[in-house]
């Protein structure tokens, strides 16, 4: 494998360029997750404010 | 020239980044902008062909015992001549038309030598006999040529993705500070999260500088770890930073937490121009620009050619998209912690 790698460089940059684009994603997704518990919590909310009138 | 190109993007980038406010949400074409320079690096990093220049081919080839590396060379299809079923092919430097050298080529002369102008090919350097001998074709009449740095090769594209995360997580760290100067004087608890923030998608970019960083240790260097001076100082810069998180979250009052945390933060800080700018280049290591190292690093060198226009371009794009992505991703953090905050005190 990593004679493989020494001999093929650019699958190094692939490799490279892929954990970034990796680790970008991971942080959208967790991002992703805060917004949607941030609707739940707003529709909790509207439905409290809707039983209250 | 080189300097100009890079400090445009890095420039670009903070500029734009702040428009219209850090806090505010971006318009679409800002957001349309980053995507398209993301592309325009991408592109720029894999598309070209790494093809050396004359001079630095031979520089490293008469170190290395019968050298192999893509040389990028033009040729004249009138000057090509036959000896005892070898072609000699004088080689032009593609820029000024100046015969740099002699190429031998084994017969059958491939028909691209023929056809094109400008060549890069696989070209083995044979020390003792002083010549040039052809391996293969790599590209033909290339549209745009990446530079050949010595002992990088294929692998300076990296730099086009690694080096802006490492500057981005300055930027972030900057930012930190810059709340945290502005908590402690208006004390206003959004400053304070941005502070936070800042300072967590800082990390986070210091860790993918970090990763990406070692496993082009493992092939450029032999292992992961080295514990290079540039290695040192980033895990150095990890720890005080993880630091500030446990300051963080050791603390229950908000207020104390807050202002302790803000005035950690700005002393945090001034470390790390120290541990990214400073040290690596005083200490001896294997890292570009460190203290034993030919030149200044690829991109504060003043020798000529380290890095080509097109190199220069890639690496700029890569600054200020990934300059714009932070403000593009603190931006977004910053919305959501605001709603959060708005719906904890609307619920409680």
């Amino acid at each position: 494998m990593a004679d493989f790698l020494i001999r093929n460089q650019i699958y190094i940059v692939l490799i490279i360029v892929l954990i970034i684009w990796i680790g970008l994603i991971i942080y959208i997704f967790i991002l992703e997750k805060k917004v949607k518990d941030l609707e739940k919590k707003i529709t909790m909310f509207n439905i409290g404010e809707r039983k209250k009138e | 020239m080189k300097g100009i190109i890079i400090g445009t993007g890095v420039v670009l980038g903070l500029l734009l980044g702040l428009f219209p406010s850090i806090k505010k949400p971006k318009p679409l074409w800002w957001k349309i902008l980053v995507v398209g320079f993301l592309f325009i690096t991408v592109f720029l990093t894999f598309v070209p062909y790494v093809g050396s220049n004359f001079a630095t081919f031979k520089f490293v080839a008469q170190n290395i015992n019968d050298f192999t590396g893509p040389l990028y060379f033009a040729v004249k299809e009138k000057n090509i001549k036959e000896i005892e079923g070898k072609f000699f092919i004088p080689i032009y430097n593609p820029r000024n038309s100046f015969v740099v050298d002699t190429l031998i080529v084994e017969s059958p002369l491939p028909k691209e030598f023929y056809e094109a102008n400008r060549i890069i090919a696989n070209v083995q350097y044979s020390r003792n006999l002083d010549k040039f001998i052809y391996v293969n074709i790599v590209s033909v009449n290339p549209l745009l040529v990446l530079p050949f740095v010595p002992q990088l090769g294929e692998q300076i594209r990296i730099m086009n993705f690694h080096v802006p995360c490492a500057w981005v997580a300055v930027v972030a760290y900057m930012f930190s500070m810059y709340f945290s100067i502005r908590f402690l004087r208006f004390r206003n608890f959004e400053d304070d999260d941005f502070a936070y923030h800042s300072a967590v998608l800082g990390t986070f970019f210091a860790v993918l500088a970090t990763v990406t960083g070692m496993i082009w240790a493992k092939v450029n260097w032999g292992s992961y770890w080295n514990w290079d001076p540039r290695q040192t100082s980033i895990f150095v810069l990890l720890l005080i930073y993880f630091a500030y998180f446990v300051l963080r979250q050791s603390l229950d009052n908000f207020e104390i937490k807050a202002r302790l945390s803000s005035v950690y933060s700005i002393v945090a800080f001034i470390t790390v121009p120290f541990l990214i700018f400073v040290m690596p280049r005083l200490l001896e290591g294997n890292h570009p620009g460190s203290a034993n190292s030919p030149n200044a690093g690829p991109i504060l060198s003043t020798q000529e050619n380290t890095l080509n226009i097109l190199q220069a371009f890639g690496f700029s794009f890569g600054f200020a998209s990934f300059t714009l992505l932070f403000f593009w991703l603190i931006n977004l953090k910053y919305r959501i912690v605001r709603l959060t905050n708005n719906v904890k005190g609307k619920n409680g």
